[in-house]
């Protein structure tokens, strides 16, 4: 009679507390509810462009963006005017099929002037970011020493004047491959080479033979020559953080680093120079001076390879 | 320094002093000493009763206790005289002679008992302090007879199946082997096989480990509060006996069910003096997935096993065992990333009585070596070894009523790992630990009271501070019988290494063995537990037991919000508080539990980024074990040949950090970002760790077999399934990819078993 007793006891609470749990089916709901960011913004506007190109991109529950119409409408404000252009959409295919939208519009920027840039939803929530661009600089002066000072390897030195901020040095270099026929740029970074002098400009010391090494590394044994080169330098307007300062993980933070109000992202304001790399001298002195700027991008036609 | 190494000493001198004089006082009483074992397979009969009632004395004074680990017993300070000897055990036959003791003298009886086959077919053989009830100070006996009535779909029970139907043992599913004890994590759980350290004995398919219940003799699981005698670990101890092959007949055995394949067998090498036993076990659910659960699941699990056994004088024996285990596995069956690991262990253990001394002999040494790698299938992106070398030297002997336990250990871990994408910090690709040490422990009855002090010192080269960490068990009979029994544990328990895991998924099951990598301290953790537990008769037993555990030093990944960026380490502290409750019910034909679990795990980490994220750089969060309520249930009945079994689990659901959205991000760190190039770091915005719960779990499981009786041997056939009423309950969220991924469906099996007679 126990025995009985004992294990109907146990049925009825197995039975009760399955029919408890099956009455009471869940349904799971991971996301939590995200009334903060509403997009994500990244880019910089640039006074020496003609065109300025932004990334714009919802904030969104899939890990990669479906390609298909973005529901954004991005405007570019000049905040001392109020004049505002319309920026066009333009979707981008990456690898391994992923798709970002970048936005763009033709104008230009005056440096030490705001603009904002506005995402907005068809259901009026939008971000916005809002930057002041730096003033112009004197155009930098490129002295290619084939020796350093005492006999050491060759030197370069670019020395650059009215600039408080950098966000940007880099060397390219247009390469063409003899057998394919390719021709590609390659950019190398040299913020880390900057120096302040006292006087207050800035000089960048590259070792020319560092960034050759480098490419014939990277381009590996097939013939290759250098067509041209370029130097790229950015000057970042007031508010621009100096990031190698700043701990990656906080960069990550939606937070972290962001200018955007109501979304991620950050947009920086620059004033940028693209010369070449070489020295440029009046006739029959030997003092380098500023040479002619030319277009960031030499030639669209030439693939980017390869970013350091 | 100094003080810590001063107290080191005086305790250490404190402890020879009281050995020296148990020594003189032994002198000139009588001992009696010995080993109980099971006559087949001398398997050590750990609670057998030793009677010894003084025929020269009218009353019949009665000396007597209960034998130890190893079956070991000895009654000291008798007076010189005649003494009637009864040694018991339940479903033995009980073993009775005389003796005649001499002044000083110290005999050895050891005893291999009969199973009695009257009481074998009439109850279930559950020695005392056994069955899901059977909790004293954390501990909790297993007998492998026991494994069987969880239903498993592999024929035979496991152990793995078995744990996980305990309250305090969190399982996040039924795949990954991972178990998580009363707050800790697999990592700081100690699995002992016959005394040596096996790393990771659970298979990538939850129901089974490389401990079938065909393979072990009994277990003892220590939730937390264990003795001196473990050191290395601060989370758990399961100290899986083997059983010895038969020493008089050759047997064996093969099952098959579209989960597993087995073969077992066994026999005598010399007639009575030694034997053998092995095992071959395969999984066979990646072939038979895809006819019974509607698709394939890549998971695959081997292992094989091998013991050999001689048996020397006063039953003291000698053992040596391979062990071989292999799992590999995709656990999202929709992802290309692979885990295999791989255990390799060599033990050897001799369990002695010398001649001319009174006290037991336990060695052990043995070589432990698991491998880890996890990634694509043939390029795993993150690898790990480890290897461990032991020599451990345990002896028991007795001072009148008190029990004396201490020894000394030598352990050497080599570890190896390659984790460059995981950790960004400092990582050491190899490294050499040397640790040894001694502890002591001695149980001491007092009346109703029985305490057990203890010590364990260890010393760790070149890496940590030497460390003594005190341990107290304690329990208390308020009515001098077993049936209530309060039991209490405090102690301190630190471990040298620490397993990382992959990441910070409840389903990641990649872990790399290291020393502590954060703090230069060793992973620490203050236990304290006190429990009750009573019999209620007519088959009912009660126990209850409420535990605390504060943990310090433990490594956590530091937290970012880059999909797959590489992740650094960092150093928690950890509060555990919980309570179980179990009611068993052990009458033939039936045998049941019901058990509820409550558990509250909390860490809490300090992280420089915090400070923008949170506004203080401090942050408490519910690591992804914290499974906060639990309950357990079973029930199997015997009928004749029929035997039924149905289990049936509930667990609240598990934290994971809810997501708010996808983007991704660019850096300035040194140039600004080329958007028309470039396509971003995917990044995950999230607002706070660990806030989501998953949802609830409870899964219903049914096994019914029948035994048949044919020439040669007993053919048993069980149908059963796994997800009775076809529960989608979720294994993990990755929320890097918000890709949700379920536990198994509705899997029904059959399976048929063969033993020779």
């Amino acid at each position: 009679m126990a025995n009985q007793t004992g294990g109907l006891t146990v049925i009825s609470i197995l039975l009760l507390s399955w029919l408890i749990t099956t009455g009471c089916n869940e349904t799971f709901e991971p996301w939590q509810e995200n009334d903060q960011y509403y997009f994500s913004i990244y880019g910089y506007l640039d006074a020496s462009a003609d065109t300025q190109w932004v990334r714009v991109m919802p904030v969104r529950e899939d890990l990669l963006l479906e390609p298909g119409p973005i529901d954004a409408s991005v405007t570019l404000t000049h905040m001392e005017s109020g004049n505002t252009v319309a920026m066009n959409d333009s979707l981008y295919e990456f690898a391994h099929n992923t798709y970002a939208y970048n936005f763009w519009a033709t104008t230009n920027l005056q440096p030490g002037q705001t603009y904002r840039i506005t995402a907005e939803r068809r259901d009026g929530k939008s971000s916005h970011a809002e930057v002041v661009l730096p003033p112009d600089f004197p155009t930098p002066t490129v002295f290619r020493r084939p020796q350093s000072p005492g006999g050491g390897p060759p030197l370069d030195i670019i020395t650059i004047e009215g600039v408080e901020r950098f966000a940007d040095i880099r060397t390219i270099h247009y390469i063409h491959f003899a057998n394919s026929g390719q021709s590609y740029r390659i950019p190398f970074i040299h913020i880390q080479d900057t120096l302040r002098r006292a006087s207050g400009e800035l000089t960048i010391e590259i070792n020319p033979r560092e960034d050759t090494g480098k490419l014939g590394a990277f381009l590996g044994g097939a013939p290759w020559s250098v067509f041209h080169q370029q130097i790229f330098i950015a000057s970042a307007g007031p508010g621009f953080h100096y990031f190698p300062s700043i701990d990656e993980k906080m960069v990550a933070l939606p937070e972290g680093i962001s200018n955007v109000v109501n979304g991620v992202g950050y947009l920086a304001g620059l004033v940028s120079k693209t010369i070449p790399y070489e020295s440029c001298f009046e006739n029959g002195i030997d003092i380098p001076v500023p040479c002619e700027t030319e277009p960031y991008v030499w030639s669209e036609t030439i693939p980017l390879w390869g970013i350091e | 320094m100094i003080k810590r190494l001063r107290t080191i000493i005086v305790v250490t001198a404190g402890l020879l002093f009281l050995l020296l004089v148990s020594e003189q006082a032994s002198a000139q009483s009588a001992t009696i000493q010995g080993l109980v074992t099971d006559r087949a397979t001398g398997r050590a009969l750990e609670g057998a009763s030793i009677a010894l009632r003084e025929l020269s004395d009218v009353e019949g004074r009665m000396h007597g206790m209960a034998a130890v680990q190893n079956g070991y017993y000895q009654v000291s300070g008798l007076e010189p005289g005649e003494y009637a000897l009864r040694i018991s055990f339940i479903g033995y036959v009980a073993h009775e002679d005389t003796l005649t003791l001499e002044s000083g003298e110290s005999r050895t009886v050891s005893i291999a008992l009969e199973p009695d086959a009257t009481q074998l077919d009439n109850v279930i053989v559950s020695p005392p302090e056994t069955g899901a009830a059977g909790l004293t100070s954390g501990r909790q006996r297993l007998e492998a007879i026991e494994f069987g009535r969880v239903p498993t779909p592999g024929g035979t029970g496991d152990l793995a199946s078995y744990l996980q139907a305990m309250p305090g043992v969190v399982s996040t599913g039924d795949r990954g082997g991972h178990l998580y004890i009363r707050g800790g994590t697999p990592a700081q759980n100690m699995v002992l096989v016959d005394g040596t350290l096996i790393f990771q004995p659970f298979h990538i398919l939850g129901f089974f480990s490389a401990f079938p219940e065909n393979l072990v003799s009994n277990a003892d699981f220590y939730a937390g509060g264990f003795g001196a005698r473990y050191n290395g670990r601060i989370s758990s101890v399961i100290d899986v006996k083997m059983r010895t092959g038969d020493r008089y007949q050759t047997s064996g055995s093969a099952s098959i069910s579209p989960f597993l394949a087995e073969v077992i067998a066994e026999g005598p090498i010399s007639h009575e003096k030694s034997s053998w036993i092995g095992s071959v076990r395969r999984s066979l659910v990646e072939e038979t997935s895809p006819l019974f659960l509607g698709q394939k699941y890549p998971l695959r699990f081997e292992s094989q096993y091998l013991k050999f056994t001689h048996f020397g004088e006063s039953d003291s024996r000698c053992s040596a065992m391979a062990m071989r285990t292999y799992d590999r596995g995709r656990l999202d069956v929709d992802q290309d990333d692979v885990v295999r690991w791989n255990n390799f262990v060599l033990g050897s253990q001799c369990v002695v009585l010398p001649v001319g001394t009174d006290m037991l002999f336990d060695i052990n040494a043995g070589l432990s070596y698991v491998s880890n790698e996890t990634g694509q299938s043939n390029n795993p992106e993150l690898t790990s070894s480890a290897m461990r070398v032991n020599l451990d030297v345990n002896l028991t002997r007795y001072f009148g009523l008190m029990q004396f336990d201490y020894g000394v250990f030598v352990h050497i871990h080599s570890l190896k790992s390659d984790m460059t994408e995981l950790i960004g910090g400092p990582q050491v690709d190899s490294e050499h630990l040397l640790s040894t040490g001694a502890y002591a422990e001695t149980t001491i009855p007092m009346g109703n009271f029985r305490f057990t002090p203890g010590a364990v010192f260890a010393y760790h080269k070149d890496m940590y501070a030497p460390n003594l960490d005190p341990r107290l068990l304690a329990s208390w009979q308020p009515m001098g019988r077993e049936q209530e029994q309060l039991s209490a544990a405090l102690g301190i328990y630190r471990q040298p290494l620490a397993g990382i895991t992959g990441t910070r998924d409840a389903g990641s099951v990649f872990t790399a063995w290291m020393s502590s990598p954060v703090s230069g301290s060793q992973l620490k953790a203050v236990h304290a537990l006190l429990g009750w537990r009573q019999s209620l008769g007519m088959g009912f037993q009660l126990s209850a037991e409420g535990y605390r555990k504060w943990m310090q030093n433990l490594p956590v990944p530091v937290w970012s919000t880059l999909v797959q960026f590489t992740t650094e380490l960092a150093s928690a502290d950890g509060a555990v508080y919980g309570g179980d409750i179990r009611l068993e019910y052990n009458r033939a034909p039936f045998y049941g539990f019901i058990g509820y679990g409550y558990s509250h795990t909390e860490y809490e980490t300090s992280q420089e980024h915090f400070t923008d994220w949170f506004g203080s750089s401090s942050r408490k969060y519910h690591p992804p074990h914290d499974r906060r309520h639990q309950v357990n249930s079973m029930l199997s009945a015997d009928f004749g040949k029929y035997t039924a079994g149905i289990r049936w689990e509930l667990g609240s659901g598990l934290p994971f950090t809810q997501p708010m959205g996808f983007d991704e991000l660019f850096s300035f760190r040194d140039r600004v970002p080329l958007v028309k190039y470039e396509y971003g770091t995917p990044r995950v915005i999230l607002e706070d760790l660990y806030q989501g719960r998953m949802l609830t779990y409870h899964r219903l499981d049914f096994s019914l077999e029948r035994s048949f009786s044919i020439p040669l041997g007993e053919l048993n056939l069980q149908v059963g399934a796994i997800n009775l009423y076809n529960q989608k309950n979720m294994f993990y969220y990755d929320v890097y990819t918000h890709r949700r991924v379920d536990q198994l469906p509705f899997a029904p099996y059959f399976s048929l078993k063969y033993e020779t007679n």
